[in-house]
């Protein structure tokens, strides 16, 4: 089934193009990311398929309209900040959320424990951390057990120990098999979780697909000796490999599948140059986004 | 759907200490501030006969119509200004609409709770009139209890 759908979508601010001609489709299942550098439009665009901003052009369909004007309460959100009564503590906001999306028999406890917040259910949300207030918002998101999960850029302003909690928290949300959007500028959240990437840029979606797909299948390449001259000569002359940028230490190259690091090995060992370092690998998420956004700058 | 919604709006506010605060003084205050005009009005001035009148039947309708007026917009009034407006700087209107609520159920449930206010108001203000007016006037009949009673009305 078709979760969500949005058809040439449109948002300005005033002369700023905050969402350019959007077309999404997101599946059962997937987990979607949405990438992109800051101001890109991710939460314009999530704000505009949970109704809270208006929008110019287009139009979106939640899960084919089946549940009409109601679809919502079949979804669990965050949208930047988490939003929570601050006088009130834990399972009275959570209480507030089910009414809301009308579930009657939520299990408060089993949702403060699968956030670990139960040690402080009873304590006000305004004395709560930020990773706390984080984990309160994905809590109440399970809430009703939604098809949909909405997460605009969880891991925001948590420390490094927050962070691999919620990460722990998404992924075994993820695995559950829901539907889950998520918009992020860091990839390696994004590669570890998703299933599929959308990547945008200035309010545009530049490409869309499996995260396996996005990546080539050119490999990187890093190559040092002592030689460094010899050695760029040496790589220029060679097949199936491209000096992409030059280190102080070592050369960076894109290098073709075909190409084996023995075989760069023996083929510079031939002209005497002995590599001092030498790692091929596959291109990550993070490599392939740069040059898509650097593309689209230099189209510019 | 009414009931409902109200029930929502009391989760919400039910330990918000500006909206205790002011729900107590209006409670406290609303029945008997009019008899402060006894202390303050010792003598009145001529067109009325005396402070008394303020108590009697039928006038007290008028007159805790009239002061009970003041403290409904400065409590009730207030505290309604607060939950709209509380809930945008904390955000959580946003988020009412993000858990599935409709703007139209959002509206509607803050339009509930005044309804349900203005209904509360309205008793007490009946109440304490019939109170005031019972233990003020000598010799009263159901007759000139109502005399006033569109004043009900129009304090509602």
């Amino acid at each position: 089934m078709e979760v969500l759908q949005t058809s040439h979508l449109h948002k300005s601010y005033g002369k700023i193009k905050a969402v350019n001609d959007l077309n999404l489709s997101i599946h059962q299942g997937m987990v979607f990311g949405l990438l992109g550098p800051n101001g890109s439009g991710k939460t314009t665009t999530l704000g505009i398929i949970l109704g809270i901003l208006q929008f110019d052009a287009g139009n979106f369909t939640w899960f084919e309209n089946q549940y009409g004007e109601k679809h919502r309460t079949r979804i669990g959100a965050i949208l930047e900040t988490p939003n929570f009564y601050p006088y009130l503590n834990a399972i009275d906001n959570l209480k507030i959320v089910s009414l809301i999306k009308g579930v009657e028999d939520t299990n408060y406890d089993d949702l403060l424990k699968l956030v670990d917040l139960h040690h402080r259910k009873d304590s006000k949300f305004s004395s709560y951390s930020l990773g706390m207030k984080q984990r309160l918002a994905i809590a109440a998101t399970q809430i009703g057990n939604p098809d949909v999960l909405i997460f605009d850029e969880p891991t925001n302003g948590l420390d490094p120990q927050g962070i691999a909690e919620v990460r722990q928290i998404l992924k075994r949300i993820a695995d559950t098999g829901k539907t889950v959007i998520m918009a992020s500028h860091i990839l390696d959240e994004v590669e570890k979780i998703c299933s599929h990437v959308g990547i945008m840029k200035n309010g545009v979606l530049l490409a869309s697909g499996p995260v396996g797909a996005m990546l080539n299948d050119k490999l990187l390449g890093e190559i040092g000796s002592d030689d460094l001259i010899a050695l760029t000569q040496a790589l220029n002359d060679m097949e199936g490999v491209t000096i992409s940028a030059a280190r102080p230490k070592f050369l960076e190259c894109t290098v073709d599948a075909s190409v084996s690091a023995s075989k760069i090995n023996r083929l510079l060992a031939e002209k005497n140059i002995f590599v001092n370092h030498l790692v091929l690998r596959k291109q990550r998420l993070e490599e392939e986004f740069l040059e898509i956004t650097r593309k689209q700058n230099s189209v510019k | 759907m009414m009931k409902e919604l109200i029930t929502l709006e009391w989760l919400k506010f039910r330990k918000n200490s500006v909206v205790i605060v002011l729900s107590a003084l209006f409670v406290g205050l609303f029945p008997f501030i009019i008899l402060t005009g006894k202390k303050v009005f010792n003598n009145v001035p001529p067109p009325l006969p005396s402070s008394i009148v303020f108590y009697e039947f039928p006038t007290v309708w008028d007159y805790q119509g009239y002061a009970g007026n003041w403290l409904v917009s400065f409590c009730l009034g207030f505290m309604m200004v607060y939950m709209v407006t509380s809930e945008v700087s904390n955000r959580t209107q946003r988020q009412a609409i993000i858990n599935g609520m409709t703007r139209k159920e959002y509206w509607f449930s803050k339009l509930s709770v005044l309804i349900f206010m203005a209904l509360v108001a309205t008793a007490m203000y009946v109440v304490s009139s019939i109170v005031l007016g019972v233990t003020h006037t000598e010799g009263y009949d159901f007759e000139i209890i109502w005399d006033n009673n569109n004043a009900i009305i129009r304090f509602l």
